[in-house]
């Protein structure tokens, strides 16, 4: 086992930037957000929960562009975007690492995969940090992981006094250890730190675990839950984009006269425009259907599909949501009901 | 070889007043500058603030507001509207943070095709002063 | 507190007997400890577990729009009508939907309640440094407790931060009001933020907005919390001619914060509550405040944040400062 002095991260990134770009959780104007470090690599924090925006924002961009193409006396071309540079994501947590292997069923599995996704992901690497203290937004217990969990992660630090100890999860990991053996020490004594960190509970506990929730869920359409809960729904795409998870995204041309780009943007099912078909039919007019759609593909389609919730609880949407719309509460609420 | 900087400069030209005024200008052969690309609104009034953020998004380094002469508006009372939205406009854009000479509007009746002339040549000259904006620009 | 929720629930049971109301929109419990969310009820017994106390809340006029408003048809008279619980910063943005013909006064049942400033547990949470078990408020001093530490906290301390901007505490045309203001909250006209930022050069200025919006993930929070934002069709939706394409860069940011913020100028009723429903804190109350600030100081506008028959971009006077 090894360790890495707290006073060494900066050594550390300034290292790794040599081949890649690094994201680090920085404060900005009071906000902590996971942004790019160029060449400010102490700027980076341990003062924080959970970043505003997930390291989902890394792998799969809100605003990625797939290809230029340029229409010259009728001599189209087409160029593919710029190639992708390796990165390290520091500082993710584990709900967050978690939450990736989640993107990874949608956008790697079966029998096509996204290109652009899977180049950014096998050229990137995940650091995480334990969490020292869940706050009561997370529910990471109710969703078989823990602050201390490695799943998804390529390294993982658990903080201890002045130093984090250090567990390699991946092989990825392990190299990048290896190259870098000369900032990282050895850890002599063995102690139950990481232990801990997985049996921590977060303060909502296992009390919203959905179990067998999905089978339950499946005649369940018409529930006159939903209409109440999405009577509160202002219908903005916060939980959406803050999600971890939530991986709709639209496809737009920008153009100008005969040249332009296509870009990969979010989008989001709590939006009024998302369903909207050509001839302005909308198969889900009302937010009653859009809010039944978000909870339903987490709670129900998804794990039909991949045998998993898609949920992490990182506790993102129900820390941002305006008007509490909770997502334990749905699960809660679900579960005494059916 | 350094390249002469040349900006780009959108007009809003209102039907009634300015853009007849252009016309004035054009017909008695008097010069400005062709950076100037003119856009025929009905009335200085019809100019929504968002025009103008959409100019300058797209490649605009300066825009101008042409309308009536007050008491002159051919609908009455559109270009107070107009000179309130201006006014509230370029603090705005000021407070976000581009250069508020970016932005400017002015009275120039039909029969003023010398004023019009001379209000593109100053306002060029501006703008050329200033360099090209970058700000709120999409990239290329 | 109780006394003021069993005069309130006494009110409601009234209004569903008596005078004909078909939906009561209130405050209730939210999963977490201390958020407050908003609750419809249809008859009484729903109501029941309706709540007044001084945790922070939504505003609710917004959703006056959904249950009362027409779509594409203006206020129309309805046979039923809506009860509301009502604070001042409430009140104004209901004005706000009569003023803009969304909804009519008629068909409203107004329940005002007083109110000093919200508290904002967070805030707590912060100050007491670990997460409050329990929060008693007694007038202007807050007892905070956690599992191991508890303490006293000034309220002013951990005001939300819109109350801390409060242009209306006292609701002016209530139906029913269940108490009188017990002070009249200081109605402040700082524009001191706004003015710090006019002090930076255009440079510093730019930055400082690009990194704020550079950060916005485009969620539209801000303008679905919007009461002023009653648009049938907002401008961001329509795709033909698209004003605002989906793609996030930075001038596209700039775009949108741009039209957002002209749509409500002279509009906005300071609520603040599009500030606080961002994810990402940018500070919107700065470019609403800046509008604000202008129309007042250029247009002769006493409080620009009151809704008028006339608007201040509505109208026009033939004095108007001339600054070419």
């Amino acid at each position: 086992m090894d360790k890495l002095l707290r006073s060494n991260v900066s050594r550390l990134l300034k290292k790794l930037s040599e081949h890649a770009e690094i994201y680090a959780p920085t404060m900005e104007d009071g906000v902590c957000v996971l942004s790019k470090l160029v060449n400010n690599y102490d700027d980076w924090t341990l003062d924080y929960v959970r970043t505003t925006n997930s390291v989902k924002d890394i792998f799969f961009p809100q605003n990625e562009e797939i290809m230029r193409y340029k229409n010259a006396n009728n001599d189209l071309n087409i160029e593919p975007p710029k190639p992708f540079k390796e990165r390290v994501a520091f500082g993710v947590r584990p709900c967050d690492a978690a939450a990736m292997l989640l993107l990874d069923n949608v956008f790697l599995e079966g029998e096509f995969y996204d290109s652009y996704y899977k180049e950014r992901r096998e050229k990137g690497a995940l650091i995480t940090i334990a969490c020292e203290k869940p706050d009561q937004y997370c529910f990471c217990t109710s969703f078989h992981s823990s602050p201390g969990a490695t799943e998804g992660s390529d390294i993982v630090l658990y903080p201890a006094d002045d130093y984090f100890l250090v567990v390699a999860v991946t092989d990825k990991g392990k190299k990048l250890i290896k190259a870098n053996a000369e900032i990282f020490e050895n850890a002599t004594e063995k102690s139950g730190i990481v232990e801990n960190y997985k049996s921590m509970k977060t303060p909502i506990g296992n009390n919203c675990s959905p179990g067998e929730l999905n089978e339950k869920l499946k005649n369940e359409f018409d529930n006159p839950y939903w209409k109440k809960i999405a009577r509160r729904c202002l219908g903005c795409g916060n939980c959406t984009f803050v999600c971890p998870t939530c991986h709709c995204f639209a496809v737009c041309d920008v153009a100008r006269g005969c040249d332009g780009k296509r870009t990969r943007t979010w989008d989001s099912c709590k939006f009024q425009d998302f369903f909207l078909m050509a001839g302005d039919h909308n198969p889900r007019p009302t937010q009653v259907e859009r809010t039944r759609q978000r909870f339903m593909h987490k709670l129900n389609y998804f794990k039909e599909k991949y045998d998993k919730y898609q949920c992490v609880g990182c506790g993102r949407c129900v820390e941002k949501c305006p008007v509490g719309v909770h997502i334990a509460d749905v699960i809660t609420h679900m579960k005494e009901e059916l | 070889m350094s390249v002469e900087f040349k900006p780009n400069i959108i007009c809003f030209a209102c039907n009634w007043c300015s853009y007849t005024g252009a016309d004035m200008a054009g017909t008695s052969r008097m010069k400005y500058p062709a950076t100037i690309r003119i856009i025929r609104v009905p009335c200085s009034g019809r100019v929504n603030p968002t025009f103008v953020m959409k100019a300058y998004q797209k490649g605009a380094d300066g825009v101008l507001i042409a309308g009536c002469h007050p008491g002159d508006c051919h609908y009455n009372s559109g270009n107070y509207f107009a000179k309130r939205r201006f006014l509230l406009a370029t603090r705005f854009m000021t407070f976000l943070g581009i250069d508020e000479k970016r932005l400017r509007m002015e009275w120039i009746s039909a029969a003023e095709g010398v004023k019009f002339a001379r209000v593109m040549r100053e306002f060029s000259e501006t703008i050329s002063k200033l360099g090209p904006n970058l700000r709120a620009r999409e990239e290329a | 507190m109780m006394n003021m929720t069993e005069k309130m629930l006494e009110q409601i049971r009234d209004l569903f007997e008596k005078k004909n109301i078909k939906l009561f929109i209130g405050f209730e419990k939210g999963f977490e400890k201390f958020s407050r969310i908003p609750a419809f009820a249809e008859n009484y017994d729903e109501a029941k577990s309706m709540i007044i106390d001084e945790f922070e809340t939504p505003l609710l006029a917004k959703y006056l729009i959904r249950e009362l408003g027409e779509v594409g048809a203006g206020a129309v008279e309805k046979s039923e009508r809506v009860g509301i619980l009502t604070r001042g910063c409430d009140y104004l943005s209901i004005r706000r939907l009569v003023v803009d013909n969304i909804i009519l006064r008629e068909n409203l049942v107004i329940i005002g309640i007083p109110c000093n400033g919200l508290i904002d547990p967070k805030k707590a949470n912060k100050l007491l440094g670990e997460e409050a078990q329990e929060i008693t408020v007694d007038e202007k001093i807050v007892l905070a407790k956690g599992e191991i530490k508890s303490r006293e906290i000034n309220k002013e301390e951990i005001l939300l931060d819109r109350c801390k901007k409060c242009i209306m505490s006292k609701v002016e045309e209530s139906d029913i009001l269940l108490e009188e203001n017990m002070d009249d909250m200081e109605v402040s006209k700082d524009y001191s933020a706004v003015e710090e930022i006019e002090k930076l050069t255009t440079e510093e200025r730019y930055e400082f907005w690009r990194r704020q919006f550079d950060r916005c993930i485009r969620c539209f929070a801000c303008r679905d919390a919007c009461t002023a934002c009653n648009c049938r069709k907002c401008i961001f939706d329509i795709t033909e001619p698209e004003m605002l394409e989906k793609t996030v860069a930075t001038s596209e940011q700039f775009m949108f914060h741009f039209i957002r913020a002209f749509h409500v100028a002279g509009r906005c009723t300071a609520c603040g509550e599009c500030e606080k429903v961002c994810p990402v804190d940018i500070p919107l109350g700065l470019l609403n405040g800046k509008f604000k600030k202008d129309i007042e100081l250029l247009f002769d506008v006493d409080e620009a944040g009151i809704p008028a028959e006339i608007e201040p971009l509505g109208e026009f006077k033939l004095d108007d400062p001339v600054e070419w």
